[in-house]
């Protein structure tokens, strides 16, 4: 199925008026937000546009469509094929994960019970996050991740929108497939939270490579630990570390001989160095390589991302800018 | 000759008083299958929390017959194709299904999806385990009724028979 077809699939058929609009602007089409009584609004290439009734793409705003509370509760079922249920766990997380890899970001009224959401009701507010895939966005970097053909431990540290996450997916394709400067390897994906694997009722969406498995939905910790258990992987890929426990199944890992691929939010590396708990994991040098993303605007103005490499020592090894 | 044709007769009347007894009797196994499909799909969303999509297609695996044909393409048209809501495409295939049930039977099943969106489970499934219940009841009637229906539809025909052989001598 076509990406278009995928969104175009989310929306009942009184919403066919956006069909041509998703289809004519799919390949720059970030986001789809929809808010009760606002406007409906596409975020395509960072850029903000409306759909009025006709199903034109439109920046005026009083043109816009307005979606209304019984539009957006049939949108939402429909997503949910009608089964809110099978999705209450992601629900209370406030994503969960469609045909495709897109995410599906939900809010609404927080039901608690004893600190811990159980429910949420009402809901209000849908953004719909299209998956990009970009192959081969990390064949450049492969060189500096391997020494002696063995994979070296590896952190991404960006800021949130850098693209750590479809960085690592490539990279963790590109160890699992295998490449001119290794063999492949067994890998496996904790993706805590759907967005590496994009996986749909178990199934990977976004193409992780030949070699791996994926934990999905399973807390970094506990998934670590379950997969030296169970999968005995060469390499484990980790998406977001934060929490200090994610840091100590890591060692753990590390200690068992098990690679290590993962991103960290950051600035650069000295966010990394002074952050108390990944400075803690790094002292311990559980990493040895240490990729830096971010982004900048060049000579022409145009925005550019920045990839600088860094080995064990923090010392500079490599760096790159891509439009 | 004409004896011939008298009993060309009674035997045509005689053999559609036991087709529609024998109808009457796959009508009960035909709601059997139907509650059959209801508790698969009750399981399969109790125990797995599958989607009902999901819960129709592993339901049509289950089951044989044109259910299974009906089932599948419900559920390849809800997760395949654009727009109609579960509750059309489910109505829509439903009535277009050849299987044989009483018209209030079939109404019910029909309507089973005409509540859906619920948060928990549960609900979904005491939604379905209702209609359940329903059903049955009927079946319990139908049950009831077999032995003197069928009776009933095979000598009022052999009867309206002999009825029309007297009305032609």
């Amino acid at each position: 199925m076509k990406k278009a077809e995928q969104i175009q699939i989310l929306f009942p058929t009184h919403f066919q008026f956006l069909y041509d609009a998703v289809e004519s602007v799919i390949d720059g089409l970030q986001e789809i937000r929809i808010r009760v009584n606002c406007p409906l609004i596409f975020v395509v290439q960072k850029n903000e546009y409306f759909i009025d009734v006709r199903g034109n793409i439109t920046s005026d705003f009083q043109k816009a469509f307005i979606m209304k509370k019984a539009d957006l509760e049939s949108v939402f079922n429909h997503i949910c094929q009608y089964s809110p249920y099978a999705y209450d766990n992601q629900i209370c997380q406030g994503y969960f994960t469609v045909a495709g890899g897109h995410r599906i970001g939900v809010c609404g009224q927080v039901v608690l019970d004893s600190q811990t959401i159980t429910l949420m009701k009402q809901i209000c507010f849908i953004n719909i996050r299209v998956s990009h895939e970009i192959r081969g966005i990390g064949d450049s970097l492969m060189p500096f991740l391997y020494q002696n053909g063995g994979f070296e431990n590896t952190l991404i540290i960006s800021p949130p929108g850098g693209g750590k996450t479809t960085l690592l997916r490539d990279l963790a394709k590109n160890i699992s497939d295998g490449n001119r400067y290794a063999k492949g390897k067994q890998i496996c994906i904790i993706d805590e939270r759907s967005e590496v694997a994009g996986c749909y009722m178990g199934v990977p969406q976004n193409d992780v490579g030949m070699r791996t498995d994926v934990l999905d939905g399973c807390p970094k910790a506990i998934g670590m630990m379950m997969a030296i258990r169970a999968m005995g992987p060469e390499v484990i890929v980790v998406d977001e570390l934060g929490l200090e426990k994610d840091f100590k199944a890591l060692e753990l890992a590390s200690v068992c001989g098990i690679k290590i691929l993962a991103t960290a939010h950051g600035k650069g590396l000295e966010d990394i160095l002074t952050d108390c708990n990944q400075n803690n994991e790094i002292e311990r040098k559980v990493f040895e390589r240490f990729i830096v993303l971010s982004w900048k605007k060049n000579m022409q103005g145009e925005k550019v991302q920045e990839w600088k490499i860094y080995d064990k020592q923090k010392k500079l090894i490599a760096e790159e800018e891509r439009i | 000759m004409i004896w011939i044709g008298r009993s060309i007769v009674i035997m045509a009347c005689v053999i559609l008083g036991w087709n529609m007894s024998y109808e009457y009797e796959m009508a009960i196994i035909n709601i059997r299958q139907l509650m059959q499909i209801l508790e698969y799909m009750m399981n399969h969303i109790q125990t797995e929390k599958d989607t009902i999509p999901d819960a129709i297609k592993k339901t049509s695996r289950q089951i044989k017959g044109e259910m299974s044909n009906v089932l599948e393409k419900i559920a390849e048209e809800i997760l395949y194709e654009h727009g109609d809501s579960l509750c059309a495409i489910w109505k829509e295939q439903m009535s277009d299904t050849l299987i044989k049930v009483p018209k209030d039977m079939m109404e019910i099943f029909v309507n089973v999806f005409d509540h859906v969106g619920y948060y928990d489970s549960k609900e979904q499934v005491s939604r379905l385990s209702q209609v359940h219940m329903e059903m049955e009841k009927h079946l319990e009637t139908l049950e009831k009724q077999k032995n003197d229906k069928c009776r009933l539809l095979k000598s009022m025909w052999m009867l309206g028979g002999i009825f029309v052989v007297i009305l032609l001598w």
